[in-house]
């Protein structure tokens, strides 16, 4: 929906000129949900990466092996 | 926008804050080099994704309630009165999108407020943002190489969009109620930005404990040295250019300022205090120079605490450089560098405190040392243009220093690290720590690079020439 049909009449008269107006509440609940979304995701990755890692380095040499940069298979 | 004079003044102020945003970049292009070059190769991919997510996240933090709270808050609220409305700050406000300043479309904002704030919301808001860029990225280096990202970025939107707006509503606003009870006078932020950020940072380090290997068993401190100086110095290099940038940010560009009949237009201070660039551009070069010759002689010529003594002189003689002769800005950042070195030397000594990057003596001890001594250098000078408020004096400065570095810098961290730390998501797994930080996708780079060396070594074992 075009906020402003025209640009030939008095520009003094015009005011906020982004597609619909009047929805900016709903564009705030949702970008602060996709905000909170985004760290939902990263922290459940992050604590799974973790879980996953620290378990292969509890296997024979490996932590040793990735201590000195050598690669862990 | 009718009159030509009026239109070259909105598009000129617009024009001065849109370049002090390009020119602060670069303070974040520095802050990722620097703890890039400090940190050991097996962090360098996690040493930098945080640093470098902290800008989405208090980029739109700050859109979803920082600005808002600089304008609402300069009250406490509760202590000189509520909450102050500012309907161009709320986010869901139409002035806060792209607007011409014409007839509101709404009855939350009068024409004078479209009039006022079409034009200069925007880079108001964008300049305000790289402070809080800032503040959050001088965290992020003091907690390399042991920090859950997931714990910093929390941090760095508690600092970013939070607590540094709230002490700029306070103390940095011309009708924050520490300008008007304290007489509280922080030109360039000594306290508002450095302070706050070093006692945050300060808190997240004791929570965390020292990197492994920092200390050696007698406590005696180990020098992790950069593993890229040049990369370090590249960056501190960078830091000082975006903070011109950050200076001229600090001032409204014109306006007029006399009171009474007649007009004035100059140059002010975040106060609305005349001011000019000429005045703080020198005392900056100054305040430098006194950082640089310091931080030298104090490290024996060591490049990592020379170039942070650069930056610690800045800001600790930041607070007064609208205000100092020149050599008074030189000596200030001389003392400054000076202080924040020995404090720094001591608290690693004595706390077992590893601050990876030295952040929190550049930024807070450098920080609250300016806010401090400007209140003795500038002792019964106005501290705003309301001659009712109080005025600048050492009692009011040491308080706000306090309200910097610790009641909104060190405590809010404080409990948002004891959060972290009881849910067991403040510290990197030991095992982790230990082999390196870059896992998971990050580490299948070198895995590649594994695969390209194993394919060169059976060219190399089949006789290829």
């Amino acid at each position: 929906m075009a906020t402003v049909e025209s640009w030939a009449g008095n520009i003094q008269d015009i005011g906020p000129i982004y597609p619909f107006v009047g929805t900016e509440v709903i564009l705030w609940v949702i970008g602060v949900a996709l905000w909170i979304a985004w760290h939902i995701w990263q922290a459940l990755n992050e604590n799974r990466e973790y879980r996953e890692e620290a378990a292969k380095y509890t296997k024979g040499e490996n932590l040793l092996k990735a201590i000195r940069g050598d690669r862990i298979t | 926008m009718a009159s030509e004079l009026g239109a070259l003044t909105v598009i000129f102020t617009e024009l001065y804050y849109w370049l002090t945003v390009v020119i602060m970049f670069f303070i974040h292009v520095g802050f990722c080099m620097y703890e890039v070059g400090v940190s050991r190769h097996k962090n360098h991919m996690h040493t930098l994704m945080k640093n470098t997510m902290l800008i989405p996240l208090v980029t739109i933090t700050f859109f979803f309630f920082g600005w808002w709270i600089y304008f609402a808050f300069p009250n406490g609220p509760g202590i000189t009165g509520g909450l102050v409305s500012a309907p161009w700050a709320e986010p869901w406000n139409e002035l806060m999108g792209p607007h011409m300043g014409g007839n509101p479309a709404t009855d939350t904002v009068t024409a004078d407020d479209t009039v006022l704030w079409a034009r200069l919301n925007g880079v108001f808001w964008a300049a305000f943002l790289l402070f809080s860029w800032t503040a959050a990225s001088i965290v992020s280096g003091a907690v390399i190489e042991r920090v859950r990202s997931f714990a910093f970025w929390l941090l760095a939107i508690l600092v970013g969009s939070v607590t540094w707006v709230i002490d700029a509503a306070w103390g940095w606003h011309p009708d924050g109620w520490m300008v008007q009870l304290l007489g509280y006078h922080d030109a360039y932020a000594s306290g508002v930005i450095h302070a706050i950020a070093g006692g945050s940072a300060l808190a997240y380090l004791y929570l965390l404990g020292p990197r492994i290997g920092k200390f050696a068993a007698d406590g005696t401190p180990r020098d992790l040295r950069p593993h890229n100086p040049w990369l370090v110095s590249i960056g501190l290099f960078l830091i000082y250019t975006g903070f011109w940038g950050f200076y001229a940010a600090c001032n409204v560009p014109i306006i007029d300022v006399q009171d009474g009949d007649g007009t004035f237009f100059s140059a002010t201070n975040i106060y609305l205090q005349p001011t000019t660039l000429s005045a703080i551009t020198v005392n900056f070069l100054m305040s430098l120079s006194g950082g640089l010759l310091t931080g030298y002689v104090m490290s024996r010529g060591n490049g990592f605490w020379t170039y942070s003594g650069g930056l610690a002189g800045i800001i600790a003689a930041s607070a007064g450089n609208d205000l100092y002769h020149p050599i008074q800005a030189l000596v200030t950042a001389a003392a400054g560098t000076w202080f924040m070195y020995v404090v720094h030397n001591w608290v690693e000594r004595t706390f077992k405190i590893d601050d990876a990057v030295g952040a929190v003596a550049v930024h807070g001890y450098a920080g609250f040392f300016g806010v401090v001594v400007a209140g003795f250098w500038l002792w019964g000078y106005p501290s705003s243009p309301n001659e009712a408020y109080a005025a600048i004096n050492p009692v009011g400065q040491f308080a706000g220093a306090m309200i910097m570095f610790w009641v909104l810098g060190f405590f809010p961290a404080l409990i948002l690290g004891l959060i972290m730390k009881a849910a067991g998501i403040l510290r990197i797994p030991r095992a982790i720590e230990l082999a390196g930080l870059d896992i998971g996708e990050v580490q299948s780079h070198y895995t590649i690079r594994d695969d390209i060396r194993a394919a060169e070594e059976e060219l190399a074992r089949s006789g290829a020439t």
